[in-house]
């Protein structure tokens, strides 16, 4: 489960010690942009002895920097880190090359790409089944930035992007998690947009502050209402299929496949 | 002197330079309870990793084992270039 994935930087000893206290499905320790370049070396040694020392009780994601990435795949893949989050995903033969290097070295690791340009977005239907790849995540702001587009309250600049992405993940079965909701004290701003893409369909969302993390859960858990009807139509189901009953209706309206995975989908995001 | 880290809450200060010796020093370290253990800390990873020749100060702000390693570490790297 990834609702919530939350950037830690990765030359913060506090908040690297913190990490795991906040509830979030996910952390990801940043190498790339939270960190300056005269401490990256400092970062990655801080990293590699925070995720072997101390215990996280969640996915521990890192995103490495794209041009030195060999060598921090190298340094992370001694760690008991559980994910790689790999920036700028454009080039797909450099991506494939990336995931087999980490695969050799540490065959169960996953693979998160980060699309957030122009091209990394035109070519996420072939990043998004390369063998090891098991999410997709959306970076707006670098990708209004390159498109020269200016951000706004409802989101109209990213819907192509969102939904083109979100097409993609679907399509290889992999999970979809949208870009940060970056204006950390408007908490109606929060739900509105979490709603909105946990409605479009996506997987989860990247967190930059803590504060979001019970709101964004709140938003992806199921309503009462949705697992109450959840419940009826696999019971209706059930009655059904004693009966050895063809077709099968619920208050009237007609129970077929799709309604039966978005019932059982709702009741395994419930638990 | 190669300084790593930082004097923010829950990190440390890790200053070194090239020394006849292996010295440490601990900057309060009448006021830290954990000195002894820090310095410890410091000295058998230098003993594990030969650095026998090096006088490393540290400024201690509450960091934890994993980080001090990590700092030490990195000002060694440093060090070594």
């Amino acid at each position: 489960m990834r609702r919530t994935l939350l950037f830690i930087p990765g030359n913060n000893a506090g908040n690297i010690q913190n990490a795991g206290l906040f509830g979030a499905d996910g952390v990801i320790f940043d190498l790339e942009d939270a960190v300056s370049l005269t401490q990256k070396d400092s970062a990655l040694n801080l990293v590699c002895n925070a995720l072997n020392m101390l215990n996280y009780e969640c996915e521990k994601i890192v995103r490495i920097n794209l041009d030195n990435a060999k060598n921090e795949i190298l340094a992370l893949s001694k760690t008991k880190i559980d994910s790689i989050l790999i920036p700028k995903a454009e080039d797909v033969k450099e991506i494939s090359k990336l995931i087999k290097y980490a695969k050799s070295l540490k065959a169960k690791i996953k693979i998160l790409l980060l699309i957030e340009t122009a091209l990394g977005l035109l070519n996420s239907k072939e990043l998004a089944f390369l063998k090891g790849v098991s999410a997709l995540c959306f970076g707006a702001e670098d990708y209004t930035s390159q498109m020269g587009a200016t951000r706004s309250d409802d989101n109209k600049e990213i819907e192509y992007a969102r939904n083109y992405l979100l097409n993609v993940c679907k399509a290889a079965n992999i999970d979809a998690i949208d870009t940060p909701y970056t204006d950390t004290n408007n908490e109606a701003g929060l739900i509105k947009d979490t709603t909105y893409i946990k409605n479009l369909g996506f997987d989860g969302k990247m967190v930059i502050s803590p504060r979001h993390i019970d709101v964004i859960h709140n938003c992806f858990n199921p309503s009462l209402a949705e697992i109450i009807w959840a419940n009826n139509v696999l019971e209706a189901i059930k009655k059904a299929e004693n009966k050895k009953s063809g077709v099968i209706s619920l208050n009237g309206k007609m129970i077929d496949a799709p309604i039966v995975n978005r019932a059982k989908n709702i009741i395994r995001k419930s638990l | 002197m190669i300084s790593v880290g930082t004097t923010e809450s829950n990190d440390c200060l890790i200053s070194v330079k090239k020394h006849k010796k292996l010295e440490i020093f601990f900057i309060n370290e009448e006021e830290n309870p954990y000195a002894n253990h820090i310095k410890k800390l410091i000295n058998d990873y230098c003993l594990d990793n030969n650095h026998s020749n090096v006088f490393i100060e540290i400024n201690d702000k509450g960091a934890l084992d994993f980080c001090i390693l990590a700092r030490l570490k990195t000002a060694l790297e440093r060090l070594e270039k």
